[in-house]
């Protein structure tokens, strides 16, 4: 059953500018679904996320929550914010101060007031917070707030919860722990979720899908093994990690007139034409031999002639930069490898299975 | 605005057409700005017309009458002077309180705003008992120090040209001190300690990294001051005009006394000063948008100390005496005495003067129509300036033009000398079909209409300090408009609601220029009475009056900061 049905929504701010616009965007989410919204800032992921709150009014398409159109810009259609029957998390977690902590959960809920009660104690158990029922927010720590602002939008069992960033606002640790705490909640109680962030380790641990976002329109919607090990596009490569990035024309020679070739391409992943392309890999994906030690590769392909121009010990590895005429590439390598020279030159071995290949078009002024 | 909707559509969509939806939101603002945009502008308006009812006869008389055009000169040498004075006073003060020891720093930059919180009728007065050439305190004492037997020699006079600048100065000090201050702390120590590093004295160090930065804070700052000191009132009636030096103000209260009240020439005297208060507001429009973008650019910078100095301190809690407490107790001593005489002793001190004031009806009465004017006032502008600050956030959603609009609405009453709004106010509801003159309502409408920006302003902070969020989260939670407004709004603006009512109280009762003009003999206002007793001659009576004012300012302060924080006090910057 579909919970949320996003069609054709668009977004267009007139002056003054103040969240990204958004261009014809198609998204549904099941039931019990977990999808994430991930992407850089300006990429209209929260102005999405509002328009689904009512919080931001649409200029074009609909929206459907279960099976009510909540908006329907042709139609005219504009249920408001508080008719949804939303739940919402914040990024600052928008507890009102002058309440405790009982009465900001026990805000959204209707009816007598036990069952009002037993409610409030309920959410607060579910995230071992009893004992701050009677608390005013501001003498919580940040990890509190932010579960209390959970079961906040959690406790009237809402068809659709929306998460703006609820974790950006907390350290590193706190943000790991919630996390977890999340995908138990999840799964306990089985809601269904719109989550936004622009941190990839959060949107792949979290999300049942990610739907990479980027100028206001998405770029990739998957599994998060699909969105991490087959990026469809060069920018979703690109911000899931594969920095690297090699332009070639259509034979496979460096497109850096040079002259040298790499041996070996890949031929699957998104390219198609039969111009230019751009392949990425991870810094990780690559390895590195002395040069001319190998000739032409079955599984790998070879970039011949790096100079090793910086080597970093980080710690959990050892990361070398290297210069090919006119790209830059980054290398990782376990502690366990061979250190190379600082000025040596090399060659560079990746995986295909671990490179991606997109049709490339040189980007306008931008 | 077309309906395309089929009516089985409409009623299954479970929303109104989008006529409705559009009416609606049309509604959640047009009413506001009609009633706001009638009362701003509807008395400017019907009053400078005026001066163009008989073609240009109404300038030609004004402008050419005796004496008019020394009367600009002397506006606008004071507007320059008063800059000049605050600019440099204000811009030391506030170094000063960014090095005062850690301990003191709350003091060091309290001490500096006090000026503000003393009525500037009260502060003038005190000056008069302080420095009028024959009577005055301080002149006396220099006299007796120096053997002077001459009582018609003195070393200072206060009716004087430089009196006027030196007693608004003062205040105007302040407003310079607030934006420097600000400036400063925003910028951080760290620049002068790159310079001090790089081998800069201190003083290269301030003129060539300190002052440049502050230069949006000071080009702000001096605008501002600059627009208030040319449509000043309350140093220019009391020291000026007993000299006959005569500011633009000065000479259209004085044409009140003529009957019939000459309207067109008024207006016609008040034209420059319009003018020159749309102009210098304009600017001042343009350059906070550039001001805004410089502070996103430096504002990252986090306040740090500068290296103390306990001069700093000595030199604040000097400004403090001057400027703050001897004023003060000039007046105490003069409401005290018997008369107001070169003759000082601490003899014949009595309380005589309070029970003669206090138990006269005069003053009683007039009492009671200020705090009736000023609480019926306070229960138009908090809700108004709560709709307008609702717009000016965002949280009611209109076009930007709308937001212009309210934004020159809000404006106005601030640029424009209150001397001339009050003409304009008085001419517009004193004659038919209003004809209101002699009631509270005139007095109310008047009030309501320049306070408003007030009230506006502290609510505005306290939306932006909230954030939408608190808002947002109601809905998202399922409650409606009635509901946020009773479980989130009131319970969040309860303390700005008021801390912007007893700020809006306070301004009240300073208000002068307004006051002057829209009281009337049955309807009279506390300020009315002060002015009149300095007219009579009564100084003891006008020391009373004035340590009243300063009384019930005080108590206002206090509530201000025991409700709202410090902080508050700062928001207030009034005339």
């Amino acid at each position: 059953m579909t919970a949320l049905r996003i069609d054709r929504i668009s977004k267009d701010f007139g002056r003054p500018q103040t969240l990204a616009a958004l261009h014809e965007i198609n998204l549904a989410v099941d039931a019990g679904e977990m999808v994430v919204l991930l992407g850089p800032s300006g990429s209209g992921k929260t102005t999405l996320l509002r328009c689904v709150a009512g919080l931001t009014e649409p200029t074009g398409g609909s929206i459907q929550i279960g099976d009510r159109t909540v908006v329907d810009c042709e139609r005219g259609i504009r249920i408001p914010t508080h008719k949804r029957g939303l739940g919402m998390v914040f990024q600052n977690f928008a507890l009102w101060p002058h309440m405790t902590v009982r009465a900001n959960v026990a805000y959204p809920l209707a009816g007598r007031a036990e069952i009002r009660d037993k409610r409030v104690d309920e959410m607060l158990e579910l995230v071992h917070c009893s004992h701050l029922g009677d608390r005013l927010p501001s003498t919580l720590s940040g990890g509190q707030q932010q579960r209390i602002a959970l079961v906040r939008a959690l406790a009237s069992a809402p068809a659709l919860l929306l998460f703006d960033e609820p974790l950006s606002n907390l350290d590193a640790l706190l943000r790991i722990e919630l996390r977890a705490q999340l995908r138990q909640i999840h799964r306990v109680t089985g809601f269904t979720g719109l989550y936004v962030t622009h941190d990839q380790v959060e949107a792949l641990s979290l999300g049942s899908r990610v739907a990479v976002m980027n100028h206001g329109q998405i770029e990739q919607i998957g599994p998060p093994e699909q969105i991490y090990n087959a990026p469809a596009t060069d920018f979703v490569a690109e911000f899931m990690g594969m920095g690297n990035r090699l332009i070639v024309t259509g034979d496979g020679a460096l497109s850096d007139g040079s002259g040298r070739r790499i041996m070996g391409l890949p031929a699957r992943h998104g390219a198609t034409g039969s111009g230019q392309k751009a392949i990425r890999f991870r810094p990780e994906s690559l390895a590195l031999e002395a040069n001319g030690a190998s000739a032409a590769s079955q599984s790998h392909l070879v970039i011949p002639d790096l100079d090793v121009v910086d080597r970093a010990f980080i710690g959990e590895y050892v990361e070398y930069s290297l210069q090919s005429a006119s790209s830059s590439l980054k290398a990782r390598m376990g502690r366990g490898a061979q250190l190379i020279d600082v000025g040596g030159r090399v060659n560079g071995l990746v995986p295909h299975l671990e490179a991606a290949s997109f049709d490339y078009a040189p980007r306008q002024s931008n | 605005m077309t309906i395309t909707v089929a009516p089985a559509e409409r009623l299954g969509s479970g929303a109104g057409p989008r006529l409705w939806q559009g009416l609606a939101s049309v509604m959640t603002w047009l009413p506001l700005i009609l009633v706001l945009g009638f009362a701003v502008l509807w008395p400017l308006f019907a009053f400078e017309l005026q001066s163009f009812v008989d073609g240009f006869k109404s300038y030609e008389d004004a402008f050419g009458s005796p004496g008019f055009v020394r009367s600009a000169l002397v506006t606008f040498a004071l507007a320059i002077a008063d800059v000049i004075f605050a600019v440099i006073l204000g811009t030391a003060l506030a170094w000063c309180a960014l090095r005062t020891p850690a301990r003191w720093r709350s003091f060091g930059s309290m001490i500096p705003l006090m000026p503000l919180l003393v009525p500037g009728v009260a502060a003038a007065s005190g000056w008069v008992f302080l420095l009028s050439p024959r009577a005055g305190y301080i002149n006396t004492i220099l006299r007796s120090l120096f053997g002077i037997t001459d009582i018609t020699q003195a070393p200072f006079n206060i009716y004087s040209f430089w009196g006027m600048v030196f007693v608004s100065g003062l205040i105007f000090t302040s407003f310079i001190f607030m934006f420097v201050h600000n400036g400063l702390r925003n910028t951080g120590g760290e620049y002068e300690e790159a310079a001090a590093v790089s081998g800069a004295s201190p003083l290269r160090s301030f003129f060539t990294i300190t002052l440049p930065q502050l230069r949006p804070a000071l080009a702000y700052g001096s605008g501002i001051v600059f627009m208030l000191a040319l449509g000043q009132f309350s140093a220019p009636v009391l020291l000026g005009v007993p000299a006959r030096i005569d500011v633009l103000t000065t000479r259209m209260f004085s044409m009140l006394e003529s009957y019939p009240v000459a309207y067109g020439e008024v207006a016609a005297i008040g034209m420059p000063l319009l003018l020159a208060g749309v102009v210098v507001a304009g600017i001042q429009r343009w350059v906070i948008g550039d001001l805004r973008r410089y502070v996103t650019v430096g504002g990252r910078a986090q306040y740090s100390p500068r290296k103390p100095s306990r001069w700093a301190l000595t030199w604040i809690s000097l400004f403090g005496f001057i400027a703050v407490a001897l004023p003060l107790v000039a007046i105490l001593y003069t409401s005290l005495s018997p008369f107001w005489t070169q003759n000082m002793s601490f003899g014949n001190l009595t309380t005589r003067n309070f029970v003669t004031v206090l138990s006269g009806q005069n003053l009683l009465s007039a009492v009671r129509t200020s705090l009736v004017a000023s609480a019926t006032t306070i229960l138009i502008v908090l809700p108004a300036g709560y709709w307008a600050a609702l717009i000016v956030t965002g949280r009611i959603q209109t076009s930007w033009w709308i937001l212009r609009l309210l934004d020159i609405l809000l404006l106005l009453p601030f640029a424009i000398p209150a001397t001339l709004y009050g003409f304009a106010l008085l001419f517009a509801y004193a004659h038919p079909p209003f004809a209101l003159y002699g009631t509270y309502t005139i007095i109310i409408v008047a009030y309501a209409t320049i306070m408003i920006p007030y009230s506006t302003r502290v609510l505005v902070s306290a939306l932006i300090a909230f954030g939408p969020e608190p808002w947002e989260a109601s809905a998202i939670c399922g409650a409606g408009p009635a509901r946020t407004f009773v479980r989130v709004s009131l319970p969040l603006m309860r303390r700005s609601a008021s801390v912007a009512g007893v700020m809006v109280f306070i301004l009240l009762f300073q208000e002068f220029a307004v006051s002057l003009l829209v009281r009337s003999a049955t309807t009279q206002v506390v300020g009315g009475v002060l002015y009149d007793q300095y007219v009579a001659g009564s100084y003891p009576a006008v020391a009373v009056v004035a340590l009243l004012l300063v009384a019930m300012t005080a108590v206002g302060v206090i509530i201000i900061t025991a409700v709202g924080g410090s902080e508050a006090i700062k928001g207030s910057g009034g005339r």
